[in-house]
């Protein structure tokens, strides 16, 4: 028997899964050589703080990191967004689809802030480029 | 000392469900398996008849671990439907004596929820809140009964904190108020000796599979139940004294009778046993720095551990640990995504109430599987709490 395609039984997909245990991006050692810029957005009382980190060279992100305090899905969010930062200019930043990620990770609608932070997070790394 | 492969499940969600004994287990198969067994135990033919005597003896076990009349027990679904049937049952049939309920705030949703849905019907509910140790406050008893109070509801053994509260102090204030006493003893039958006999409750939800029996299956203990009355939620049948309709499912009573007769056996076995667990873990957890026990240790069933590791997001935790089997809150509280109000309740904010999780015992959980828990939970925590960018 086939479940219908909307039924998820699992709380988090196999993407959310695996960005998640993944972490090769998060940051915390605080040893990043170069020009740096970060940007923090979200607070404590709402479960979710995000950190990102870049190293700028020739006006683009060499490299980028995050710190994170939240659920599964935002941890996740923030490795994509670092995996998919790296090598961005400000306005390719513009260009990226953040929104995109309520579908790739099945993010609730009831957990829709996550995007928004990310959205500012981004924002604020972009107009320091 | 037992190696453990990265995959192996370890079951400390007791809680939420124990796993069925395998003496259960062989019963229910037993009766599933068995030729001509399929009677429904309200047939006047002799496999209905004999389906029934069956019914009888699990209502004798059940009654044994009570010691309560087995004509005062009721099968339901579950300790859920127990707590709706005497709830709304009770309070609407006595209705004209009054409208005025109490409970607390600290209660589960199966017995908060129908509270709620009494006050769209009028009547009005006065919500305890516990103490900083999650007691109750026996002068706000007192103090809340009123003239037209007809029924106090409170919850024995917390299923989110393990507090324990002293249900037989609450007893007697309702017997010298004459208002009826229900509890819902959901974590507590098996586990902590209850005696009905002596303890003047008059209602009381039990569950199955907390007691190491079969999901789906539970009971409602109305004493007296041939004088004291309460509507029934569902019609159709005379099953259950009229109060809970439907064909009983005869392999799920079995297999309850048998974990009750286990529990009765077992029981200071086993409440040794969470004793030790507890002491166990909560020593080894020391190694942890900047850990917090959320509630009184001191009036806990100590088969129930919740704890808050600040800068550590609870569901990203619970995440890491598996497949450690633990909990954030209630199991039926888990999709709703809502902070847990009993944690609330004790004075945590939602960032700490994030933070918090549940651990709790089986009779089957060992030291071993304490140490690669309590392992893996340090690996977790000091993880979440590096990336953590205000955590330091």
């Amino acid at each position: 028997m086939k479940l219908s395609k909307n039924k998820q039984h699992d709380l988090y997909n196999a993407t959310v899964m695996d960005l998640f245990h993944r972490s090769g991006y998060c940051e915390n050692n605080n040893k990043l050589n170069g020009v740096r810029i970060e940007c923090k957005k979200g607070d404590v009382a709402s479960g979710s703080i995000l950190k990102l980190i870049c190293i700028i060279e020739n006006n683009k992100i060499s490299l980028a990191r995050y710190q994170v305090y939240g659920c599964p899905y935002l941890i996740a969010s923030a490795e994509w967004l670092c995996e998919i930062m790296q090598g961005k200019s400000a306005s390719q930043l513009k260009q990226l689809k953040i929104m995109s990620l309520m579908k790739t990770l099945c993010i609730p609608t009831e957990r829709k802030s996550i995007i928004l932070i990310l959205e500012d997070v981004v924002d604020g790394i972009r107009l320091q480029l | 000392m037992k190696k453990f492969r990265e995959d192996d499940p370890i079951y400390l969600d007791g809680a939420a469900s124990m796993p069925i004994d395998p003496i259960v287990l062989e019963s229910i198969i037993a009766c599933l398996e068995k030729k001509n067994n399929f009677g429904n135990p309200s047939s006047m033919n002799i496999m209905g008849r004999r389906a029934m005597s069956r019914v009888d003896v699990a209502r004798g076990q059940l009654s044994s671990l009570l010691n309560a009349d087995a004509d005062d027990l009721i099968w339901t679904s579950g300790a859920t439907e127990s707590n709706n049937i005497a709830i709304i049952g009770s309070a609407r049939y006595r209705v004209n004596s009054g409208r005025h309920l109490v409970t607390m705030t600290t209660e589960h949703k199966a017995v908060s929820a129908p509270f709620d849905y009494l006050e769209s019907e009028g009547f009005e509910i006065t919500r305890l809140s516990p103490e900083s140790n999650g007691l109750l406050d026996m002068s706000e008893l007192k103090q809340a009964i009123r003239d037209d109070t007809q029924l106090v509801s409170v919850m024995h053994v917390n299923n989110e904190t393990g507090i324990t509260q002293n249900i037989a102090e609450i007893a007697d204030i309702c017997q010298e108020n004459q208002i009826l006493f229900h509890c819902d003893a959901a974590q507590s039958v098996g586990k902590i000796k209850l005696d009905l006999k002596h303890l003047p409750i008059d209602l009381l939800s039990i569950s199955s599979h907390k007691i190491y029996g079969p999901q789906g299956i539970g009971a409602l203990y109305l004493k007296n139940a041939s004088r004291n009355k309460i509507i029934p939620l569902m019609f159709g049948g005379e099953q259950e004294k009229w109060l809970r309709p439907g064909t009983l499912p005869l392999h799920q009573i079995i297999g309850f009778g048998v974990a009750s007769e286990l529990a009765a056996s077992r029981m200071d076995d086993d409440f040794k046993l969470m004793k030790h667990l507890s002491s166990y873990f909560l020593d080894k957890i020391k190694a942890i720095p900047n850990l917090i026990l959320n509630g009184s240790n001191s009036a806990r069933y100590p088969g129930i551990i919740n704890l808050r590791a600040p800068g550590v997001n609870g569901e990203s935790l619970l995440l890491m640990l598996e497949p450690v089997c633990v909990a954030q809150g209630s199991a039926c509280n888990s999709k709703n995504n809502q902070p847990s109000l009993v944690l609330r309740e004790l004075g945590l904010n939602d960032h700490e109430i994030q933070s918090s999780i549940r651990f709790s015992f089986t009779r089957n959980t060992t030291e071993s599987e304490i140490d690669e828990v309590i392992k893996k939970y340090m690996k977790a925590v000091s993880y979440l709490r590096g990336i953590s960018p205000d955590y330091h």
